[in-house]
């Protein structure tokens, strides 16, 4: 057998993970922390490590509360092997925020990745634009009201019409949920970035994720969704 | 012979909407009259319930009773808001150059499909397959080419075939036949005092036209008319 491909393990993780060298540069950050070191310095997350790190070689978790603009954390992982580096992991909270779904009944059950690959389709119709798509081919199905959702991801994805590239990125949120109706569901998390993206849309992207119990978080040039795998 | 296009953009819309054949999705195509919408839709749809937005009767009634709907004339909706798609998928054929922006919501996809104008693919495809229907209708067996100026697009398919058809048609007309239409316009204009120098027109406006083109000179299309070189610039002032 291989080796595993651990970087791209890694990348799979939606928690924050960041190693260090002795001089607090960073020498490895998962796709997760480069949207994190949007919101707080590279040193405040070196002092962090450094203030929880364990006495001895080893690994030390805390339970702490942590925010970061919207992004919020509830503990945190941080060890070293050596004195060559020192790594760190954030865990976010999951969402708490109470959600409620319409008749799930009239929900039918879809494949996101088809939505999501009908949607590009359309959508680069009569635009040139070069999309690099990462998608998990195996995310299960989820019951979906499909025409919002697809209005859902054409309005999002016009909103980075001004854009000459689009980063898409699918993937199953590991250890993330979300609370609906009380009831708690694995999420598939949707990503798209690029360099730049058009603000006007906003309210109806967000309005359209809410009704979906779909949580957006809309950022300058980047938008992404955590979409609950509703199967019962 | 069942042509669609040779354009990209329409051949995407064509996949497009072939993808999303077994979704629970509403679309709109929307676009000017004649661009090829209906025939779009009944390639990938044949089976489908279709109902006249006109109707809108007819149209709730297809909404709370079928799952797969092609609405046609959706511009001819006076109320959008009783319209509720629920889990039906849904196929708009919207005749207009530009959307009623309080559609935008209404639809998962919207579609624009080009005019004929920007399919210069389809031009071409479409010049060829409508000659090839008027000579045979026409029962014309000689080989027939229709040079691009005497292409009307104004009103995309609707007049390119009907320009076409002129076009051969006229190109096929004998002497009887014009005769004949001759005859039949007079009988609509045989009115008033000054019949005969009225009507004269219709046979020595082309025909000095005709001349000046073939021959450029007055004076030489005078000696070949065989008329006074004062007479026909008389009459080409006459007629310019």
């Amino acid at each position: 057998m291989n080796t595993p491909d651990f970087e791209f393990l890694a990348n799979m993780d939606s928690n924050p993970l960041l190693v260090f060298n002795p001089n607090g540069k960073i020498v490895y950050l998962n796709d997760s922390a480069e949207i994190l070191m949007g919101y707080v310095s590279r040193l405040e997350i070196y002092n962090l490590a450094l203030n929880n790190a364990p006495k001895d070689y080893g690994m030390k978790n805390s339970k702490m509360e942590l925010t970061y603009e919207h992004l919020n954390f509830y503990g945190i992982s941080v060890g070293y092997k050596n004195d060559e580096w020192i790594a760190i992991k954030l865990y976010y909270r999951p969402l708490s925020k109470k959600y409620s779904h319409g008749d799930v009944k009239q929900y039918i059950l879809t494949d996101i990745n088809k939505m999501l690959s009908v949607a590009i389709h359309q959508y680069t119709i009569d635009k040139n634009i070069d999309i690099r798509l990462f998608a998990d081919s195996e995310l299960p199905h989820t019951l979906l009201n499909q025409n919002d959702f697809l209005k859902l991801l054409r309005i999002a994805l016009s909103s980075f019409k001004e854009a000459s590239y689009l980063d898409i990125m699918l993937k199953l949120g590991i250890g993330e949920h979300l609370l609906i109706n009380g009831k708690s569901y694995k999420i598939t998390i949707l990503k798209l970035e690029s360099n730049q993206r058009t603000t006007k849309e906003d309210k109806e992207i967000d309005e359209l994720a809410n009704r979906l119990s779909i949580v957006p978080n809309i950022q300058e040039t980047s938008i992404s969704f955590d979409i609950p795998i509703i199967q019962e | 012979m069942y042509i669609v296009s040779n354009s990209r953009v329409v051949n995407s819309i064509y996949q497009s909407l072939q993808s999303t054949k077994d979704l629970h999705v509403s679309s709109i195509l929307y676009g000017e009259p004649f661009t090829g919408k209906k025939m779009l839709i009944k390639k990938l749809y044949p089976t489908s319930v279709w109902v006249d937005g006109e109707n809108l009767e007819e149209v709730l009634h297809a909404l709370g009773n079928y799952t797969q709907i092609i609405i046609t004339n959706f511009e001819k909706i006076a109320n959008i808001d009783v319209i509720n798609f629920n889990n039906s998928s849904v196929i708009a054929i919207y005749n207009k150059k530009n959307l009623d922006p309080r559609l935008e919501s209404k639809f998962a996809f919207i579609y624009r499909m080009p005019s004929l104008s920007e399919r210069l693919e389809d031009i071409e495809l479409f010049t060829k397959y409508y000659i090839e229907e008027a000579r045979n209708i026409f029962n014309i067996t000689t080989d027939v080419t229709v040079n691009i100026e005497d292409i009307d697009l104004s009103s995309n398919f609707r007049s390119l075939k009907s320009s076409i058809y002129k076009y051969l048609l006229l190109k096929q007309l004998s002497q009887e036949d014009l005769n004949y239409a001759l005859e039949n316009y007079f009988q609509k204009h045989y009115q008033g005092t000054n019949v005969y120098k009225e009507l004269l027109g219709l046979f020595e406006k082309p025909l000095i036209r005709t001349g000046l083109k073939l021959y450029k000179s007055q004076l030489k299309l005078a000696e070949v008319l065989g008329i006074n070189r004062n007479t026909l610039r008389k009459k080409i002032n006459e007629y310019s």
